[in-house]
């Protein structure tokens, strides 16, 4: 007859993961301003499977499928975890890349100097995803490489990188004000040479 | 065309293309009473394709730093 006692470091884990899972869920939210579902949905089929498995194990039901459950409901955890970290850091990636394309890299650079380094976090998260969808039989190693990101310290170099922002928008100001300037002056330039040159050529008679 | 090149000056392009990043990605409304994230719900599909658009975006950007 399964007793729960028996799995205590199964459901120790999946008491953390769920834990972390919910952490990061809140976290995706914020970044996203959107309830992240398919995250949810993880953590309903993992409650879901933990009912079963208390179910199974009162009913005096096989070892074994009590172990498969939990083992089952920890697996919803980490991938109630994925979808978050996959949302969160999709979102930044996007808000990188419009921010760089309109206000350019130079400016980028020159308010927030650690880019490459929020960048490089970044990227380091979303080419284990990548992996994650590729390499199927190996998901379990790579959600684990995944859960190894502390996803609220990136959220943090984020949210540091955001309130850099209005530093951006100035400098990105100033910057197309003086392309403007260099523009009209330029013309101005172009104009007055041509006619010195028409005025050279075609003196006026006296 | 003045329109648009007063926005480029007051940056006006910086939040359209967010915002056009956003419709990308469909805000849902969900159904029943969610106060959270006032009822905006990201679906399975929203998420790939927002994890496509990173992709791509990650790409871009590696490029960016790569010829700076």
């Amino acid at each position: 007859m399964p007793n729960l006692d028996d799995f205590r470091s199964l459901l120790d884990c999946i008491h953390k993961e769920w834990n972390r899972a919910e952490g990061d869920i809140k976290q995706a939210e914020q970044v996203c301003s959107k309830v992240i579902e398919p995250a949810i949905n993880e953590l309903r089929y993992a409650g879901r499977r933990l009912i079963d498995a208390i179910g199974s194990a009162n009913a005096e039901g096989d070892h074994r499928h009590v172990e498969s459950l939990l083992t089952d409901a920890l697996f919803d955890c980490h991938r109630a975890r994925h979808d978050a970290v996959d949302a969160a850091t999709s979102k930044i990636a996007l808000d990188l890349d419009i921010l760089r394309d309109k206000l350019g890299i130079d400016v980028v650079l020159q308010a927030f100097p650690s880019f490459p380094v929020l960048m490089g976090e970044v990227d380091s998260v979303r080419e284990k995803i990548v992996a994650s969808r590729k390499i199927r039989e190996n998901r379990e190693n790579i959600y684990t490489g995944i859960e190894a990101v502390d996803f609220p310290a990136l959220v943090s170099s984020y949210n540091r990188f955001k309130a850099s922002e209005p530093i951006m928008r100035e400098l990105a100001k100033k910057r197309r004000w003086e392309r403007v300037w260099t523009l009209a002056f330029g013309i101005i330039g172009i104009v007055g040479t041509i006619f010195t040159v028409v005025g050279w050529l075609f003196p006026r008679s006296p | 065309m003045f329109k648009k090149f007063f926005g480029w000056l007051s940056l006006a392009d910086l939040d359209a293309a967010r915002d056009e990043a956003s419709v990308q990605i469909a805000a849902r409304y969900a159904r029943g009473n969610i106060f959270i994230q006032e009822g905006r719900v990201m679906h399975k599909d929203d998420l790939a394709r927002l994890s496509a658009a990173a992709d791509q975006a990650m790409g871009r950007l590696r490029d960016a730093l790569r010829h700076q």
